[in-house]
């Protein structure tokens, strides 16, 4: 039953290497799992060319079951809590418009539950799969049945919802074809799923950057750094710029939690030597559907030498933006076109935010191919005006003086920026000065979809931005908005506390309350150093970047920046209660997460 | 042409169908939750309550969670107020200058969340291959009071070779403003004296694993206490310098000097019974965490 699943069909052309594909995808799910830890549409390597998922056919049913797996990496040995018994799980392809059922069967003995999360679907809300919101987990030895109708088609993926199975390999590629045809033409498409594997169990490396938030950050500024600003900038702007940051406690290099220090970077799961390598014939338009299943890793990537388009991000067409990077957060999707021509081997590299590694992979023509892999970037320094901080610059004592106050309070009664949309603005945070949760209030939050974020943009070449993204998707929704509301978001990494409106998870008096099918606009504001892949499950988030209302950009989850505020417009459009959260696994679990309760 | 009918018969033997697979869904998996809602619930589910009535104030936050809506279904979703416990060795070191030789040890544990901790400290001397000199223990609540500072209340107890005392002890800990770990706690004794003492440490890193940390320590009585050789006023001071080497961030040894004085009257205490007061030491020892 299992390989019959798992082979492609008998149309088409059905190779001996797509049959051995499926024989190895069957051996899987008898227990061999040791000798085969890749699935089959991600198995390759430079001398064995992966010939794209063009193979594998939607289907309305798929097993699947949760093992302990041994997995290999680059010679060293890990475990592994495997979907089918690979990492990443298999491909699960669905069609549009059908309905379709998954049995998920938790085999982690030693587990209160696991579960699966449909990133970015629409289901209604005991499918969503999320342990004390939607259900109650598939306990050990259980097995929970999924049952739904797919109405959206792109690509996402899915992943475990419990504790830290996600960091430890349970996610897996979901393609959904749609009924009328895809939007855009291509020869082949690959799927590219980037993730984290570290070696280290999850639990320990919780508790180290709970106690220690720059255990694994190895980039830190040195007194050398310093020293090499003063000759550049001159000892006054060198400290207008750095002394801030001190006083706030704060790094300009707090970049990310967990680094390339601790973390390998795979690509389909194979590691950067191990070099996953996928076929195109040169004039081919191939469709690559990038997908960000990292825990704690955000990325940047690009084809040196080839040009690409976006044309699908988060699984909802966009109309074609022509670029040469693009920066994806975690738990996000783009879907690229490049067009290669050449009969030479191009490789695809996804460097992390902090530049402390990379994953990578090749695409080539022919077997045994490989092109040069560039070097990682210098680590970027942030700017207190990146941090929305502009107005601390040079002050390295006392607090606001009253100029700067006035200044503000003027500010705000003119309703901000008038490039933030609506006619009032996210509501001001003024947070309690004694809340331990909150160790930074942004005072003048920027909207900045504009600018592709820290480290990215003086390259030379062209970076995504999200003011970019115009949808191609039309959208039935109203203009006039019913309802305002803004979460701010709120951390003190020193303590590893990570929290919304300056609350903990648990802290929260009760879950947010949207009203069903109502048109809210929410407010995001970010004031914390980092950024934040916020993800709201059960609807979409629709991106207000500028674009025209009806081509206002849908996403599941959206990447902030520091001290940057950004709204979106949501209709609520199936009651229940509903995850919304930071998709870094390790801020979610410190308390970045809410209820969203639909009523 | 000879060759298809072969590869065809082939295919059709070596590769099972999969056209079936969409009639493949077992039918004996119980349906825990369905499509429509309508399934028996589990006696844990609470259903979401009704709409607000029109007109009815929207607010932010459901307020209607009287056995928490973070543990629907009776699983508790994030696990954000996760216990921890730390051991922290300061200093663990080996000091020595042309007379003496001495061993050192200051270590903190702790055990707690992230805003309420028991937090215990521990801190004492002794001559090397000799007696202990001094040791003392603190036991403190620490609680969160500010982003970077926690409240102390707690006791001290001083296991003198002489004379033990104890101390009710509060203070402050945490980060001040440009980074520096600060520790300033108030004691009285039981005999009613009363003093503080400060504790103030900084990192520069040189490299990523090369730290230079400087470090002050002073002591404030505002009584005499003879019989610890404590004299009214500051008395004492204690600089250091230490340069520490990260093999990893958890163990790190280091080197560096300590400089030592006493003040005023304890100085003449000090002296008194035939000691020193000012003294500069080298330093080797080891700082971890675990």
């Amino acid at each position: 039953m299992d390989s019959r699943r798992k082979c492609p069909p008998p149309t088409g052309s059905c190779s001996r290497r797509t049959f051995l594909q499926g024989l190895g995808a069957g051996l899987f799910t008898t227990g061999i799992n040791a000798a085969l830890p890749l699935a089959s549409w991600a198995l390759a390597s430079p001398r064995n060319l992966h010939a794209g998922i063009g193979d594998y056919r939607p289907q309305n049913y798929f097993d699947l079951a949760f093992r302990y797996t041994r997995l290999g990496i680059d010679g060293r040995s890990g475990t592994a809590t495997a979907i089918n018994g690979t990492v990443p799980g298999p491909l699960i392809r669905w069609r549009e418009g059908e309905t379709v059922t998954m049995d998920v069967t938790n085999h982690l003995d030693d587990t209160p539950h696991a579960s699966i999360h449909w990133h970015g679907i629409l289901v209604p809300f005991r499918m969503d799969g999320v342990p004390g919101v939607n259900f109650n987990g598939i306990q050990p030895g259980e097995t929970y049945r999924y049952r739904f109708r797919v109405v959206q088609a792109g690509t996402y993926w899915y992943h475990s919802h419990s504790r830290f199975q996600e960091q430890t390999g349970s996610y897996g590629p979901l393609v959904i074809d749609p009924r009328d045809g895809e939007p855009f033409h291509y020869d082949r498409d690959h799927v590219i799923v980037l993730s984290d594997w570290a070696f280290t169990d999850p639990e320990t490396l919780f508790r180290n950057i709970n106690l220690n938030p720059e255990n694994y950050i190895y980039y830190k500024r040195t007194v050398f750094d310093y020293l090499q600003d003063v000759r550049e900038k001159g000892f006054a702007d060198a400290n207008a710029e750095l002394l801030p940051f001190r006083r706030m406690n704060m790094s300009p290099r707090d970049l990310s939690n967990v680094t390339g220090y601790i973390y390998t970077y795979l690509m389909n799961g194979h590691s950067p030597d191990m070099n996953w390598s996928g076929r195109f014939l040169p004039g081919e338009t191939v469709r690559l559907r990038v997908i960000n299943a990292s825990a704690m890793s955000n990325f940047d990537v690009r084809i040196p030498g080839l040009d690409m388009e976006v044309v699908m991000v988060d699984g909802k067409a966009v109309k074609p933006v022509p670029c040469h990077e693009f920066r994806i957060g975690v738990a996000e999707t783009y879907d690229i076109l490049i067009r290669p021509r050449e009969a030479r081997a191009y490789t695809l590299f996804a460097e992390s935010l902090d530049r402390s590694g990379y994953a990578r992979g090749t695409l080539a023509p022919a077997p045994g191919m490989t092109a040069p892999v560039p070097a990682l970037r210098p680590v970027p320094d942030r700017k207190l005006e990146d941090i929305g901080m502009g107005m601390m610059k040079g002050r390295y004592f006392g607090g606001m003086t009253d100029t700067m106050k006035e200044k503000l309070r003027r500010k705000r009664l003119q309703m901000q920026d008038p490039s933030i949309p609506g006619p009032n603005g996210p509501m001001p945070f003024l947070p309690d000065r004694k809340n331990p949760n909150v160790a930074m209030a942004v005072m003048d939050p920027q909207h900045r979809l504009g600018e592709p974020g820290v480290g990215l943009g003086q390259d030379g070449w062209r970076v995504l931005t999200y003011q970019d993204l115009v949808s191609a998707e039309p959208q039935p929704y109203k203009v006039a908005v019913d309802r305002e509301m803004t979460i701010n978001i709120t951390a003190n990494m020193e303590r590893f506390i990570f929290s919304l409106d300056g609350k903990k998870f648990t802290e929260q008096d009760g879950p947010y309350l949207f009203r069903h099918n109502e048109r809210l606009r929410l407010f995001m504001v970010n004031h914390t150093m980092m950024e934040h892949p916020m993800h709201l499950h059960g609807m979409w988030m629709q991106l207000e970047n500028g674009a025209a209302h009806e081509e206002i950009p849908y996403k599941h989850t959206i990447l902030i920046k520091p001290g940057e505020v950004l709204s979106v417009l949501i209709t609520p459009i199936e009651k229940g209660d509903w995850a919304f959260h930071c998709h870094l696994l390790y801020h979610m679990e410190a308390g970045m997460f809410q209820v969203v309760r639909v009523a | 042409m000879q060759t298809i009918p072969v590869l065809l018969v082939h295919a059709i033997l070596l590769l099972p169908p999969v056209a079936d697979a969409r009639e493949a869904v077992p039918a004996d998996v119980p349906v825990q939750a369905s499509e429509d809602g309508t399934e028996p619930k589990p006696e844990y589910y609470r259903s979401p309550p009704l709409p607000p009535e029109p007109g009815q104030q929207i607010r932010k936050i459901a307020e209607d969670a009287p056995g928490k809506p973070q543990e629907n279904f009776g699983v508790i979703p994030i696990h954000d107020n996760q216990k921890f416990f730390r051991v922290l060795g300061k200093r663990l070191e080996y000091q020595r200058d042309s007379d003496t030789e001495k061993q050192l040890w200051e270590i903190d544990a702790w055990y707690g969340g992230d805003h309420n901790k028991l937090y215990l400290e521990s801190e004492g001397e002794r001559e090397a291959g000799g007696k202990t000199e001094s040791a003392q223990l603190e036991v403190f609540w620490n609680h969160a009071i500010r982003p970077f500072w926690d409240f102390q209340l707690g006791v001290r107890h001083d296991f003198n070779p002489g004379e033990s005392r104890s101390f009710l002890a509060t203070g402050l800990q945490g980060m001040s403003p440009y980074g520096f770990e600060t520790d300033l706690t108030g004691y009285i004794s039981e005999d009613g004296d009363v003093s503080w003492r400060l504790e103030i440490e900084q990192g520069f890193h040189f490299s990523q694993r090369l730290v230079l940390e400087p470090r002050l320590e002073t002591e404030f009585s505002f009584s005499d206490v003879p019989t610890s050789k404590v004299g009214d006023g500051f008395t004492g001071i204690e600089l250091g310098m230490r340069l520490r080497y990260m093999i990893t961030p958890k163990f790190a040894p280091y080197l560096g000097v300590s400089w030592e004085r006493k003040f005023g009257e304890t100085a003449d205490l000090v002296e008194a019974g035939g000691e020193g007061s000012e003294f500069t030491f080298a330093v080797i020892g080891v700082r971890f965490w675990f």
